[in-house]
């Protein structure tokens, strides 16, 4: 059962602190957790430059200044996009088990077995509280920096994969983080964990 | 009439605004396009089963002269367009399956000794002159495929080269009737033959090509020359002769070609249509393939073909037919017309700069075919000969998508490789190179226009 691999997706709201509870979950877990600085080291080892790949990360195509044909895309996030799909294919096909924090790969490896999806959510307003501390900005302007990164992000995750980003049935778990905090929404998760890992066992066992 | 005059432009703008965003693929994009028209324009504003009929034009399959002897019919869905796309994309995916452009492409780097400058010249010659006779598209797919491979092994920067050999491929697929789209769409309408395309546009099209190399010759050759002098001794040069996967295929597949090309050159001569060559380049490549592969990878080159791109053509035809039936297009001719005031150096000066700027922009397939009936209505209302004007026509668009990176398909393939390679290109980039160029050439291009027709 130790060896079996899990994969654990983890989308999350800007202000969310999906981030640091992947990170808690990952420590606790012993896993990997991909991340931000997963892929800079990700575009290094595929010779391009990390700028590159930070710039166009996690957004989606402007469709008026780009186009597609027969397969190709000029967009430099659609390349980006494909580029870290592969990566995330590459690393589960690893047989190893691993975190991997937004970029549609719960939609990536719906194929996988093992898989968990987590969604992190939180109220608007303890996003927008979190990261005006996080940045130093007003709370007016941490929610319009929010909503915005939120608005990207789903519209990132909507072209991508033609699924509405932070759909509950779209989910094994999702956790609001607003009241638990970072170690509330890991206890949470690793408790999913570990009777998702029973479930699975008893149905290997019989 | 109006409310017909209303739809069709209403679903025109549409349509061209849905390929420009690329919110649906553009074969789907222009087949719910085509219908509506059939629907609303033709039937609920015109009641009219005649101009559904004409529009459709199977008439045009059954006629000795669609195959054989011209006259084929130009209105609506233009099957010639279609039929010898289909054939020469079954005859391209044949030939890249034996593995003949990367062997042409090492070949030639390799007789040039693999020095940089050369390579440039010679990859922007390969370029032109195999987009006379096969899509852009593939050209550039080999093409860059091959310089970006070359370039990790000899240490040079493949940007400049890739934009170099996108523009090239443009500019000589202009060249003759089947090198691009909007030309095929101009040929079939207008019954122009291979022979007429290569006198005209072919002839200035290798003026140009003279002067656009050596452009890009003085902008990239230091860079170029600087990696000859870094490269280490140690390199070990890749073999032409291991690209080929079958010689018998290999072969095979280079005769299929060398009698495609024999029979365009010709057709004028021996009155067989381009459907006809498209049919019979079908034909013989899937024999070549059977006798020196086997039946799987017919199957697999099949697959291969771009059936979107022949569906968006069907729809695309009808949603012109609909403007040029209800007048809209004689209305657009009427207008540059009197802009021109009859004016044949004006006329060629509007039509080639608005081609030309339009296509850098929006999909040069749909303008050209819409403005093909626009030339014709222009040539019959003012007396200008229609050939002067379709050769401007085709020039525009062919060349103009040059300019920017999402003006024409190559130049989307072709960014996208080298983006893949860890090279990304962005509008700047690509423009600093290629837009000065597309200026120099459709001046270029104006002129001898001028020249030899006013």
């Amino acid at each position: 059962m130790q060896d079996k691999q899990i994969i654990i997706t983890i989308g999350r709201e800007y202000g969310s602190l999906g981030h640091l509870i992947a990170e808690k979950v990952g420590e606790e877990l012993e896993l990997p957790v991909l991340d931000r600085d997963f892929f800079r080291q990700m575009s290094i080892n595929h010779g391009v430059d990390p700028k590159f790949v930070r710039e166009h990360d996690e957004k989606k195509r402007n469709l008026f200044i780009t186009r597609q044909r027969r397969g190709y895309s000029n967009s430099m996030e659609d390349i980006v996009a494909e580029m870290v799909f592969d990566y995330e294919r590459e690393l589960a096909e690893t047989g190893e088990s691993l975190i991997i924090v937004g970029r549609c790969a719960e939609w990536v490896l719906r194929d996988f077995p093992n898989l968990i999806r987590i969604f992190i959510t939180a109220d608007d307003d303890t996003k927008a509280q979190r990261i005006a501390e996080m940045e130093n900005v007003d709370l007016e302007e941490a929610a319009k920096i929010v909503k915005k990164k939120d608005k990207k992000r789903g519209a990132y995750h909507e072209y991508y994969t033609g699924l509405k980003w932070g759909v509950a049935n779209e989910y094994d778990l999702c956790v609001n983080s607003s009241e638990i905090g970072v170690d509330g929404a890991a206890k949470l998760i690793l408790q999913y964990v570990e009777d998702w890992k029973e479930a699975h066992c008893t149905e290997e066992c019989e | 009439m109006l409310a017909a005059k209303i739809c069709a432009i209403v679903i025109f703008l549409l349509m061209f605004g849905a390929i420009i965003t690329e919110v649906l693929e553009r074969h789907i994009t222009t087949l719910v396009a085509g219908l509506a028209t059939m629907v609303v324009v033709f039937g609920i504003c015109m009641h009219s089963v005649d101009a559904i009929i004409k529009t459709l034009n199977l008439k045009a399959l059954v006629t000795l002269g669609f195959w054989y002897g011209g006259g084929e019919e130009s209105f609506g869905i233009n099957w010639a367009t279609i039929i010898f796309i289909a054939g020469m994309t079954v005859m391209v995916e044949g030939m890249g399956h034996s593995g003949f452009f990367e062997w042409l492409c090492l070949k030639i780097a390799k007789l040039v000794n693999y020095k940089t400058v050369a390579l440039l010249v010679c990859f922007m010659a390969m370029s032109a002159f195999l987009a006379m006779f096969i899509d852009s598209i593939t050209v550039i797919m080999f093409l860059a495929a091959v310089t970006i491979t070359l370039a990790k092994t000899l240490r040079f920067d493949p940007v400049p080269i890739v934009l170099a050999e996108i523009f090239c491929a443009n500019l000589g697929g202009s060249a003759t009737m089947c090198g691009d789209p909007p030309n095929i769409i101009i040929g079939t309408a207008l019954g122009y033959s291979f022979f007429d395309f290569v006198t005209n546009t072919g002839a200035i099209a290798g003026i140009a090509l003279i002067v656009v190399m050596l452009y890009f010759f003085i902008v990239m050759r230091k860079p170029l020359k600087q990696s000859e002098l870094d490269r280490p001794a140690d390199i070990v040069y890749p073999n032409p002769a291991d690209c080929i996967k079958n010689k018998k295929g290999f072969i095979g597949s280079v005769i299929v070609f060398l009698t495609i090309v024999a029979l365009l050159v010709t057709h004028s001569i021996t009155e067989l249509s381009v459907a006809t060559i498209g049919v019979f380049a079908t034909i013989i490549t899937i024999i070549n393939l059977l006798v020196s592969f086997g039946f799987d990878d017919v199957k697999v080159v099949l697959k291969k073909v771009d059936y979107k791109t022949l569906l968006f053509f069907v729809g695309l035809f009808v949603v012109v037919a609909g403007l040029e039936e209800t007048g809209c297009l004689a209305l657009v001719a009427n207008f540059i017309g009197k802009v021109s005031g009859g004016n044949i150096l004006v006329m060629i000066a509007i039509i080639i700069w608005l081609s030309a700027i339009l296509s850098a922009f929006v999909d040069n397939i749909p303008f050209a075919a819409t403005m093909v009936p626009v030339i014709q209505a222009m040539a019959a209302s003012t007396g200008v000969p229609l050939e002067t004007l379709a050769w401007t026509l085709a020039l525009g668009t062919d060349i103009g998508g040059s300019a920017t990176p999402i003006g024409a398909s190559a130049n989307v393939v072709g960014t996208s490789l080298i983006a893949k390679a860890g090279h990304p290109v962005g509008w700047g980039k690509y423009c600093k190179y290629n837009a000065p160029a597309t200026v120099i050439v459709i001046t270029i291009c104006m002129l001898s226009l001028f020249v030899k027709y006013a």
